[in-house]
């Protein structure tokens, strides 16, 4: 389905919408991560307020076959509270930073949520049939004496309406000091690697009391801080690789076979600074907010504050393209670091085939790039442009003097309304954005 | 001078900030207070570098003062001293910056122990030109001041102090 059609041969329409349309958005509702699982049956969405929100998709009805089906809501539970930590006095935020799924092995549905300090993996079971035909309890429910039951009566499974329940069964705490920022799945499907801001921890998902600690960039002198942990990621096919991103622009991959703490990277990944365009930012603006292997494995994917790399694993000294999702802001920076703009977390994402890339901007903008024709888009996730199976019409933001028809200049651009948050189906194309607190949804049009 | 202007205003704004991290819910974000300090870091650099130019392009201004005043016998005690101070100024920075230099703050680390002269301060001040110190200091610059406040910030400690 995502095979050789360019990013720009896609015609993107709007499918759905999730959320409130209320113009006073609760800082609880504010959407902050979403993640399809491997079959793209599901999407999960966190929030600020700790709660997790799962869609199922629909398979397509008869009646509208023209409609791809629809994402409608699976189950909804509170992952995290609010919690607080009495030696350090500090509030330890409900804020959801990251869902994983992991992958499928029986009927039920499993996924890793992580707030700041802890980690949990839910599972997500369905309940359609009840047991019914006990004869061991009277009409009020009370049990009945042993010797007054004289027949053996096997209950009978009757259907019920489906009930979708949410329960956590493992809960890894206690392991980090900073503040969690990546979890990742391991291809092995019994580890997962946890990344706060100096290290990271490989755990087991049966074992919730010890995790193996792998990397540790904590200096022994704190005042020597020059970088910080930004994100990770297991490699999709070796086991035994992952990388991790820096606040330095600076990827290390590393191999959990060289030895038990991977403080030696294996190979590091930096682009040279260009000296030119030096300024008082440039190192907040080359800081990796999200680091994302591909499907297959070869390449990786960075995203730092105004561009997105695509790095060859082969290649370590600069990224084989470029892409830049927001130049014009370059000039804007000084502004932006006042308005605290500049600490933004984007994230990026891959579409099934590799072929095209994703990440969001401001003013509810999101970008994709071809990686085949090097054409990009800019499109946006509004609410007029929310019509059932309207074309989303490209955007453009004007850098020059003057201005044409339909383009908007960056001085108008709401700053409010930024898209950090973005995935892309795993085999379909079809997108989740999320644009605040709501979710919008968007797909191809079927030819 | 516009990057000297700049400069104080990104140290003001990134000082704030870090003020307003204590209070944030969830604690101090440590990668956001690093990214802030490395831009505060950058931003005492340029002043400074353009401080000294200033400090160089004022002993010039010097100098030439005192060639053409050099006739005046009642100014020329106070040229000679005012001239020798700029000069001695670099290498005697270490003396005439505040004793508190010499020997390890006592302080805890996190507390700023000068308020920079760019931000509201409740306590009264010294008019520009006086000086705290003895040793004469040269009118053109307050620099004295301001490089004591500023190196006296630690900037790695106040960052740090809450880990």
């Amino acid at each position: 389905m995502a095979g050789v059609a360019s990013g720009n041969d896609f015609q993107w329409c709007f499918s759905q919408v999730k959320g409130a349309i209320d113009e006073d958005v609760a800082e609880a509702d504010i959407i902050s991560t979403v993640e399809f699982n491997y079959s793209g049956e599901l999407l999960a969405t966190g929030d600020k307020g700790g709660r997790v929100v799962i869609f199922q998709h629909e398979q397509e009805s008869k009646n509208r076959p023209h409609l791809r089906g629809e994402y409608n809501v699976y189950s909804t539970f509170q992952s995290h509270e609010p919690e607080f930590d009495y030696l350090k006095s500090l509030e330890i935020e409900e804020k959801i930073n990251k869902i994983r799924w992991l992958q499928q092995q029986n009927a039920a549905h499993f996924l890793l949520s992580t707030n700041d300090k802890t980690i949990k993996l839910w599972k997500i079971s369905e309940r359609d049939k009840r047991a019914e035909g006990y004869n061991l309890k009277d009409e009020d429910g009370r049990l009945r004496d042993p010797f007054r039951i004289t027949s053996l009566r096997v209950p009978v499974l009757m259907p019920m309406d489906l009930m979708v329940e949410a329960s956590p069964r493992r809960i890894f705490a206690n392991a980090h000091t900073y503040h969690i920022n990546s979890i990742s799945v391991n291809s092995d499907h019994e580890t997962y690697l946890s990344a706060d801001d100096l290290r990271i921890n490989l755990w087991h998902l049966e074992i919730t009391d010890r995790s193996f600690n792998i990397v540790d960039i904590k200096p022994a002198n704190m005042e020597e801080l020059t970088e910080v942990i930004t994100a990770a990621e297991c490699h999709p096919h070796q086991c035994n690789v992952f990388v991790y991103s820096s606040s330095k622009g600076t990827i290390r991959l590393c191999d959990m076979r060289a030895g038990a703490l991977c403080d030696r990277h294996s190979k590091f990944f930096e682009e040279p600074e260009d000296p030119s365009s030096r300024s008082f930012f440039s190192e907040i603006i080359s800081s990796i907010s999200d680091v994302k292997f591909s499907h297959s494995g070869r390449y990786m994917m960075t995203r730092d504050y105004l561009s997105v790399k695509v790095w060859d694993l082969n290649m370590e000294n600069r990224p084989v393209e470029t892409y830049q999702v927001h130049e014009y802001l370059r000039s804007k920076l000084c502004s932006l670091y006042e308005n605290d703009c500049i600490f933004d977390k984007f994230e990026c994402c891959w579409n099934g085939s590799d072929s095209a890339i994703m990440t969001g901007s401001y003013n509810n903008f999101f970008r994709m790039f071809d990686r085949n024709t090097r054409r990009d888009i800019t499109l946006e996730a509004s609410r007029e442009s929310s019509k059932p199976r309207a074309t989303l019409k490209p955007r453009k933001v004007s850098t020059g003097g003057k201005r044409k028809k339909d383009e908007i200049s960056v001085d108008s651009l709401d700053f409010n309304k930024k898209i950090l948050h973005t995935a892309w189906h795993p085999k379909d194309n079809v997108i989740a954005v999320a644009a605040t607190n709501n979710l919008y949804i968007f797909q191809d049009k079927i030819n | 001078m516009e990057v000297n202007a700049e400069a104080r205003r990104i140290l003001a704004v990134s000082i704030s900030k870090l003020y307003a991290s204590r209070s944030q819910r969830g604690g101090l974000r440590l990668h956001r207070s690093l990214l802030v300090s490395l831009v505060m870091k950058s931003a005492r650099d340029i002043y400074h570098s353009s401080a000294a130019a200033m400090e160089k392009a004022a002993a010039a201004a010097e100098a030439s003062l005192v060639s053409t005043e050099e006739a005046m016998e009642a100014m020329d005690t106070a040229e000679q001293q005012q001239q020798q101070a700029p000069e001695n100024q670099p290498s005697e920075d270490k003396e005439n910056q505040s004793p508190n230099q010499q020997r390890p703050s006592r302080k805890r680390p996190g507390k700023v122990s000068a308020v920079p002269d760019f931000l509201p301060e409740k306590r009264a001040r010294l008019e520009p030109g006086e000086e705290r110190h003895e040793a004469p200091v040269s009118p053109n610059s307050c620099r004295g001041t301001l490089t004591e406040t500023l190196s006296a910030l630690p900037l790695n400690r106040v960052v740090i102090a809450a880990f």
